[in-house]
């Protein structure tokens, strides 16, 4: 007997031991029980264990490995009924689930308590990110009728629009070409129409926007400060929609539906403004005949091929048109197309390969008489991507990929007819952007929850002209190289971190280092940035741009999680940065680089943001203080500058009030200091022209910038199959004339030079009528 | 980019405005320009030293006429350029030696500046070509105008990299001043526009001088000063020591005449 005993706990110590205690996998999708769409941010967790769950990943499965036992599963996403699920772990499990829409809860006034506390902002593994779902769109205030997912990231703090007119936007007092924008994996160069008025996102199509400033998570590289990540909607796979708004300014219209029933959805949608339509009011000839327009188009398309195969297809296509009289006209646009397939090679191993196309270019085009002139660009992208995730156990995610991405950049070719007919053309460069990258998500006991991870990354310059340069910027010599000649190869490596700690279910800290190269850059000749500025790759001459940064943040939940407070600083240190020499010649020239110094910069500073999220009124405060540097040896007698973007204030107020089920009002406050510009400090005469004399290079600054926006819907009566509101907002309710550039000149009348402040836009009113089709 | 401008205020030509403020510039340091010519072929020197003033200060620039101004070849013995009045300094008949290094140094309150400049061969001018022409109506229906054009005529040397400034007088009163190289035209025969439109009896006077490459980019720098659009708005590269605004520019000089029957 007494062998018997020992035999058996022998046998149950093994068990224990090599059985790994016998772990098995709960894995599946967790989607929207009324589209089909999976959801991005769904998490489960169990009920009987602390800190023990897993997230959805970006096609919305999910893995969790457990001991063998009884559990209550909580399946949550936001904006969503949370659902639970008793199971009996003595196998793999595959369970997918449906999640049902929260019926809108603003008009009660209390909250609801429920079983498992609101504060997945606290507790949740997934640090340093600026998420909006589809629920948080939803809420958002609305611009000429739309709902502008890039001007509300705008709004949340170390995030700021690059001014009025401008097209970018700055993130923690990096450049605007320093944020990788990605729809649907691919690469969006210009991510705004009409010159930043409206962005290139269709919110109708949008399932999720994601904005990593810090701890940017192994699998994103290319860009220095910021990845700003949109993922489109898939389509409602269960039943047909139409939906879509008629606007003073825009009108857009998206249908969705299914291909086959649960199996397969599309979904199509675009808009049109027409600015233009008003233009042909006038009397005057030349306003008449202008033409301002922008339009996009986004189509997605998946089918489910078996329970373990999907694959998707999604395309855009985007266009802004100015013609100015009959003889010029001005276009620009980007267009991108993925095709992707999705496996579930193993209840732990999830597989994405994406086959990716996107382009960049613009045209323009001007007549005078017999004469013409035209000039092209353009930037093509080719991306081949291989991702897996795989879920060891209920404490490590582990995700790796590699990509590869051929770029063509086509600077310019001009050609101009009549009497000087003339053909030039910039040459060609081609580039292979390449990256590697393991990353793994751990939990460590109950309140730790770490993110570790590795990027080798690389750019090969390949074919076209070399040149090499002085100091001076004079050409030394140019080299010719055949197509697939590689002229210069740049890497590094990128750490990543991200850990966050948490103290109480109320209050955690969260840390976050990151490691960024960019081997791509945006060059402006202007103090604005245009979509016409032109994009140029590392090579022999120019390096590529490297970002440390370190952030430490403090996040608090406040009176039963109504109230959401998050405090972080952070220190950013930029290397190879890059400016112009003084009187650089950036207009088609092919010798460009000759024109270019390089420096280096830093930013830092702190950002404050209360949020309430639940209840009759909502909104947050957000406010940044910082300061952005940089240090050139050829620029300001080599001391260090303020860059234009150091705007030591930044505060954006945000209020959405919903009266009752029929009105709902929203308001948008905006206070920033100006740019740091270069004003003169004096004047001279040369040949009997004024010239203006400069000391300091960005020591002045322009007027603060404010303004206060105003909105309201009204909701009509909602019927089974029909929804539709009207909403009124003005821009810039009390009229400031903000400045957007101010220029020095003579006064016309008496000869004495003056300041004049230029300002862009002043109240704007706009009506939209909403409906959709359920 | 213009374009920006164009753009928004075609989109709101109903919103866009535009207003004086007050700005505050902070410009009380006062520095020295000093423009320094020396035309070879003409034998003369002419020096025009003045003081920046305030910017939104409506009087002209100070001139100073007590600065000491010398000139010298790379032989050495400076020679006095003297003082004319109103900020002007001229000294005549100072012969010339092809291709040396001339400098110049001025002395003002108690600094020194210096500059040097190469005195490059004169590319000669050949008789200008006058045309009569009519101008086509423009896009928005404007009539078009006519008149005489001048065209320059000169052929660029192949063997050098050379560098232009051309200087046009009508009737006496300097027209047009520009700066260009040979980068699009080495070895060529070049008629181009000068100036246009002229009538019967208007005297043109088109001087073209040889220069040198830091007075070309010198002038190439300072034209972008007036762009309000420029990316780098900073002082042209200094020509003169101690950080001495304007120019020194040791020239070879052809001119022709014409006047239009």
């Amino acid at each position: 007997m007494k062998s018997m005993k020992k035999l058996s706990l022998l046998l149950f110590l093994f068990i224990a031991t090599f059985g790994f205690g016998q772990n098995y996998t709960i894995s599946g999708s967790i989607a929207d029980e009324g589209s089909g769409e999976t959801l991005l941010d769904g998490s489960v967790r169990v009920k009987e264990l602390s800190n023990v769950g897993a997230r959805t990943n970006a096609y919305g499965f999910y893995s969790l490995s457990l001991p063998k036992g009884e559990y209550t599963l909580i399946y949550r996403a936001s904006g969503f009924d949370v659902q639970e699920k008793v199971i009996t772990l003595d196998k793999d499990i595959a369970l997918n689930i449906d999640l049902v829409m929260s019926k809108d809860v603003q008009e009660v006034a209390e909250v609801k308590v429920t079983a498992v506390k609101e504060n997945e902002n606290i507790t949740s593994s997934e640090m340093n990110v600026t998420r909006l779902t589809p629920k948080d769109i939803e809420l958002i205030p609305v611009l000429f009728g739309e709902k502008d997912v890039m001007k509300t990231l705008q709004l949340t703090p170390g995030v700021s629009s690059a001014g009025e007119g401008s097209a970018g936007f700055f993130v923690r007092g990096g450049g605007a070409d320093q944020n990788l924008i990605l729809l649907d994996e691919a690469v969006v160069y210009n991510a705004s129409h009409l010159l930043g008025f409206f962005s290139v996102f269709n919110s109708d199509a949008i399932k999720d926007v994601s904005l990593y400033k810090t701890g940017i998570p192994a699998r994103f590289g290319g860009r220095a400060s910021s990845v700003m990540d949109v993922k489109m909607k898939e389509g409602n796979n269960r039943r047909f929609g139409v939906s879509g708004g008629l606007g003073l300014i825009s009108s857009r219209l998206a249908v969705e539906g299914p291909i086959v029933k649960n199996k397969g959805s599309f979904i199509l949608s675009g808009r049109r403004s027409y600015l233009d339509l008003f233009a042909k009011l006038s009397k005057k000839k030349t306003i008449k005949e202008t033409k301002l327009y922008f339009y996009d188009i986004n189509l997605k398309a998946n089918y489910r091929l078996s329970d373990k195969d999907r694959i998707f297809i999604s395309g855009y296509f985007g266009r802004d048109v100015f013609g100015f009289g009959k003889n010029s006209s001005y276009d620009w646009g980007n267009s991108a197309a993925t095709i992707r397939y999705n496996r579930i090679i193993s209840n732990k191993l999830f597989s994405n390969t994406s086959f990716i196309y996107s382009n960049f270019n613009y045209k323009i085009s001007e007549k005078s008489g017999t004469s013409s002139f035209g000039v092209n660009s353009s930037i093509e992208d080719w991306n081949l991507k291989q991702n897996f995730s795989y879920y060891p156990n209920k404490n490590n995610t582990l995700k790796l990929g590699i990509n590869v991405m051929h770029h063509t950049f086509k600077p310019g070719s001009l050609q101009s007819t009549g009497t000087e007919a003339v053909t030039l053309k910039l040459k060609n460069r081609y580039g292979v952007e390449f990256g590697a990258y393991v990353q793994n998500d751990q939990k460590i006991g109950s309140r730790l929850n770490l993110m570790y991870g590795l990027r080798y990354s690389g750019f090969a310059l390949v074919g076209g002209t070399s040149y090499e340069f002085d100091n001076d910027g004079k050409k030394l010599s140019e080299r010719d190289y055949k197509r697939w000649e590689q002229v210069k190869l740049h890497q590094g490596i990128e750490p990543r971190l991200s850990m966050s700690f948490i103290l109480t279910e109320h209050n955690s800290i969260k840390l976050g280092y990151n490691r960024n190269f960019q081997y791509m850059h945006q060059l402006s000749n202007s103090t604005t940035s245009t979509p016409l500025d032109v994009w140029v790759p590392v090579s022999n001459n120019i390096k590529p741009q490297i970002a440390d940064q370190i952030a430490l943040g403090y996040y608090q939940n406040l009176y039963k999680n109504i109230f959401r407070i998050s405090t972080e600083i952070y220190y950013k240190n930029l290397q190879n940065q890059i400016d112009y020499r003084n009187g650089a010649d950036l207009i088609f020239n092919n010798e460009i680089e000759g024109e270019l110094v390089y420096g280096k910069g830093r930013a830092y500073g702190l950002e404050l943001q209360i949020e309430k999220k639940k209840g009759k009124i909502t909104g947050w405060i957000s406010y940044t203080l910082s300061r952005s540097l940089r240090q050139f040896d050829q620029i300001n007698e080599g001391k260090e500058f303020s860059a234009r973007q150091d705007r030591t204030h930044d505060l954006s107020v945000v209020l959405m009030y919903k009266i009752n089920k029929k009105i709902a009002l929203s308001s948008t406050f905006i206070f920033y200091t100006g740019n740091a510009v270069t004003f003169p400090a004096g004047k001279y005469e040369i040949d009997g022209q004024t010239y203006p004399y400069y000391t300091e290079r960005n020591g002045h600054r322009m007027p603060d910038y404010h303004r206060l926006d105003l909105g309201a819907t009204f909701y009509f009566k909602e019927r089974k199959h029909f929804d539709h509101n009207l909403n009124f907002s003005i821009y810039n309710a009390y009229a400031r004339q903000n400045a957007y550039r101010i220029e020095f000149r003579k006064n016309e009348d008496t000869g004495n030079p003056e300041a004049v402040q230029i300002s862009l836009f002043r109240i704007i009113p706009s009506l939209t009528y909403n409906f959709k089709i359920k | 980019m213009k374009i920006a401008i164009i753009i928004l205020t075609g989109l709101f030509i109903f919103s866009s405005c535009e207003k004086v403020i007050k700005v505050d510039l902070n410009d009380t340091e006062k520095r020295i320009i000093i423009q320094g010519n020396y035309s070879g072929d003409g034998q003369v020197v002419d020096v025009k030293i003045s003081l920046t003033s305030s910017y939104f200060d409506n009087s002209t620039s100070p001139n100073l006429d007590n600065a000491v101004v010398t000139i010298s070849d790379q032989t050495g013995s400076p020679q006095n350029v003297p003082s004319i009045g109103n900020g002007k300094y001229q000294l005549l008949n100072y012969a010339p030696t092809a291709g040396a290094t001339y400098t110049m140094t001025v002395v003002y309150d108690g600094i020194e500046y210096k500059a040097s400049s190469i005195l490059n061969s004169t590319i000669a001018q050949d008789p200008m070509h006058i045309e009569y022409e009519v101008e086509e109506p423009g896009p928005f229906g404007e009539e078009g105008e006519e008149g005489f054009v001048a065209y320059i005529n000169y052929t660029d040397p192949a063997s050098t990299t050379d560098f232009y400034q051309v200087v046009t007088h009508v009737n006496g009163e300097q027209m047009e001043k520009y700066v260009s190289n040979d980068k699009f035209i080495n070895g060529s025969t070049v008629i181009d526009y000068a100036y246009g439109f002229l009538k019967s009896g208007d005297t043109i006077n088109i001087d073209l001088r040889t220069i040198n490459e830091a007075t070309h980019d010198y002038y190439v720098e300072l034209s972008t000063l007036n762009d309000g659009n420029v990316a780098t708005p900073a002082n042209p590269k200094y020509q003169w020591s101690n950080r001495g605004l304007g120019y020194f520019s040791v020239f070879g000089s052809s001119v022709r005449e014409h006047i239009i029957p």
